[in-house]
């Protein structure tokens, strides 16, 4: 190198290294398992052309033979049959492969799955909600830092697992929206819904409130839904998608349903309060005060009480673990910290109730899941409390981390259960055996065992 | 053998896009190449694992990618200019950053010069990877370094051009 060559050399390794630099947090790599997916896809793509192409040689080379061998019955007039043998159309395999893409059923791997490709879960996702549809099938909702420029700087963000949780995806999330506080449910591997509560950040330009969002291809596409009113909660059970509507805290909301493979929602009845807990054809619909509405097969509905006395009518949660296997937590205003708590069980439908002990006062509930054995409470400032099949409560090996409690705890069946830690961490974590033992999952600070 | 290539794909996936970037002046271009590189990795990853810089492999086809698909842009455009007027802008010394004065060398010389300083390959390497002798890859840089220089107009200005020869 002369003397220009060594100059100039010094100035491009500085403007070379500055495009790396530049370009490395610009890059957004669609993933290791989109590419391998979509190499996997176009190895069946082209064992599917190349059977297509065989079939139709052997077809009309063979002047009508039968995959089968045998040779095909000649037309009226002594000529061979012209098709015997149908060349597969889009999305259909020839009859010896077996069927792929949207034809296939969930949880098989890649090549049975439907919706779309796989991405990297973004960076910083904080889960709010999260829906499982078996042991395997999962989407949580949540939110993390933008990754394309826009106005605002959080947006929405879904995650899908295939294995129970193990490993997470980014999937495209509902909405061109800042980051919304909401709910994710799914019925099929094809039909999901996302509700849009409330804005993370209100002043974000993007800001969305009461958006109801569905799908019917697994969440590549997400179509808004018209209703009228802000959409509250939405839920899915019996083949049915369930939403209350109406502004929080008001005195009065309205029931929709639809059928899980229509967008038309027909008003069921009104009610004063828009929780919901659902269980096969039964939907329950409650709120802060005594009343339970109880909807059987779409449209039956009965009105019960439930049994919270005056004092403990600040937190009121239901849990569902068969049609009429019902708990209740009717939960004291919270003091200090703490709060008065009792739980109820009813085995006929919200009919009549009996006292299921008190857990204890240590933080306040925000969440009831019960199974056919256990009840659990999860809330601020407490570990996930349980009450057994012996009666007593204690707390599951599942500590709170730094920022204090989970928003939410449910369970998929007996065994399979997911608890979410609350913000800032948003953890996820689960449990396969009834609650015993429960693993992190997804970032965040809550520790099992 | 899943790991290892989510492993391999997580340690040059942004590294490759740098150095498609400098070479195709687009960094959608340059993350289409190289996914799509890595999609064809993926398909003989069995023997590809066991190579000594598998990485050579995943750049040359992501290159080859790029060059193929800028020659069929290249068709494209010459068609349509036949179909309309051509307006031509000024010189506009702001717009002459690096991935523009990229742009105007050769394609031998941009991608000698983009190995040598995103890849931190050799002259020897590149002209093991170009498949020409290292007397070649000498000569494109040389060139590459001056054109890029001239193009680039301000920090030309650093250098004392007295001294070339």
């Amino acid at each position: 190198m002369d003397r220009f060559d060594e100059e100039a050399d010094k100035v491009l390794r500085r403007l070379f290294a500055n495009l790396r630099e530049e370009t490395v947090v610009l890059v957004r790599p669609p993933g290791a398992l989109a590419a391998r997916r979509s190499a996997e896809r176009r190895y069946r793509d082209r064992l599917l052309a190349f059977a297509g192409v065989f079939a139709l040689l052997l077809a009309g080379a063979g002047g009508g033979y039968a995959l089968t061998g045998e040779r095909a019955a000649p037309a009226p007039g002594g000529q061979p049959s012209a098709s015997p043998t149908p060349s597969p159309r889009s999305g259909e395999g020839v009859p010896s492969l077996p069927p792929t893409g949207s034809s296939a059923s969930s949880g098989g791997g890649a090549g049975a799955s439907v919706g779309p490709a796989d991405g990297p879960v973004p960076p910083g996702l904080r889960v709010e909600s999260v829906t499982f549809i078996d042991v395997d099938s999962a989407w949580a909702l949540g939110f993390a830092p933008c990754l394309v420029p826009q106005q605002w700087s959080t947006c929405p963000a879904v995650v899908r697992s295939r294995d129970g949780g193990k490993t997470w995806a980014g999937v495209p999330a509902p909405g061109h929206a800042a980051a919304y506080l909401g709910d994710i449910r799914f019925a099929t591997d094809k039909d999901g819904w996302v509700v849009a509560r409330a804005p993370v950040v209100p002043s974000d330009p993007g800001a969305v409130t009461g958006a109801l969002y569905a799908t019917h291809d697994g969440g590549s596409t997400w179509a808004k839904v018209g209703l009228t009113d802000p959409v509250l909660r939405v839920e899915t059970s019996g083949g049915r998608v369930w939403v209350s509507t109406g502004t929080a805290g008001a005195a009065r909301h309205a029931i929709y349903s639809a059928s899980i493979h229509s967008d038309t929602f027909t008003k069921v009845t009104d009610a004063s309060g828009a929780e919901l807990a659902l269980h096969g054809a039964y939907a329950y619909v409650y709120g802060t005060g005594t009343s339970l509405v109880v909807l059987r097969n779409g449209g039956t509905t009965t009105t019960r009480s439930l049994p919270c006395d005056p004092d403990h009518r600040s937190t009121v949660l239901l849990a569902v673990s068969a049609d009429q296997s019902v708990a209740v937590l009717c939960g004291g205003a919270p003091s200090g910290g703490d709060q008065d708590k009792a739980v109820f069980t009813s085995t006929d439908g919200g009919a009549t109730w009996a006292a299921a002990g008190t857990p204890d006062r240590a933080g306040q509930a925000a969440s009831l899941a019960a199974t056919t054995t256990d009840i659990f409470v999860a809330g601020v400032g407490m570990p996930v409390r349980a009450r057994g099949a012996d009666g007593t409560w204690a707390a599951v090996p599942l500590a709170p981390g730094p920022d204090g409690g989970f928003g939410f705890v449910g369970f998929t069946n007996d065994t399979h259960g997911v608890a979410l830690a609350i913000q800032p961490s948003n953890g996820l974590a689960q449990t396969t055996d009834g609650g015993r033992t429960w693993t992190q999952r997804l970032p965040g600070s809550a520790t099992g065992s | 053998m899943s790991e290892s290539f989510d492993e391999f794909y997580a340690a040059h996936f942004g590294t490759l896009v740098a150095q498609l970037r400098a070479g195709t002046g687009d960094l959608a271009e340059a993350q289409d190449v190289v996914q799509e590189a890595f999609c064809r990795a993926w398909t003989r990853w069995d023997r590809m694992s066991g190579y000594d810089d598998p990485v050579a492999w995943v750049r040359r086809v992501a290159w080859n990618l790029a060059v193929s698909r800028w020659r069929r842009g290249r068709i494209a455009r010459r068609y349509a200019q036949r179909e309309r007027v051509e307006h031509v802008e000024g010189p506009d010394a702001e717009r002459l950053d690096l991935i523009a004065a990229l742009a105007t060398l050769p394609t031998n010389q941009r991608r000698a010069v983009t190995l040598f300083y995103l890849a931190d390959m050799s002259t020897i390497d590149i002209a093991q990877d170009c498949r020409v002798p290292e007397s070649t890859v000498r000569s494109w840089l040389r060139r590459g370094r001056l054109a890029l220089m001239e193009a680039l107009g301000g920090p030309l200005q650093e250098v004392d051009r007295g001294s070339v020869r």
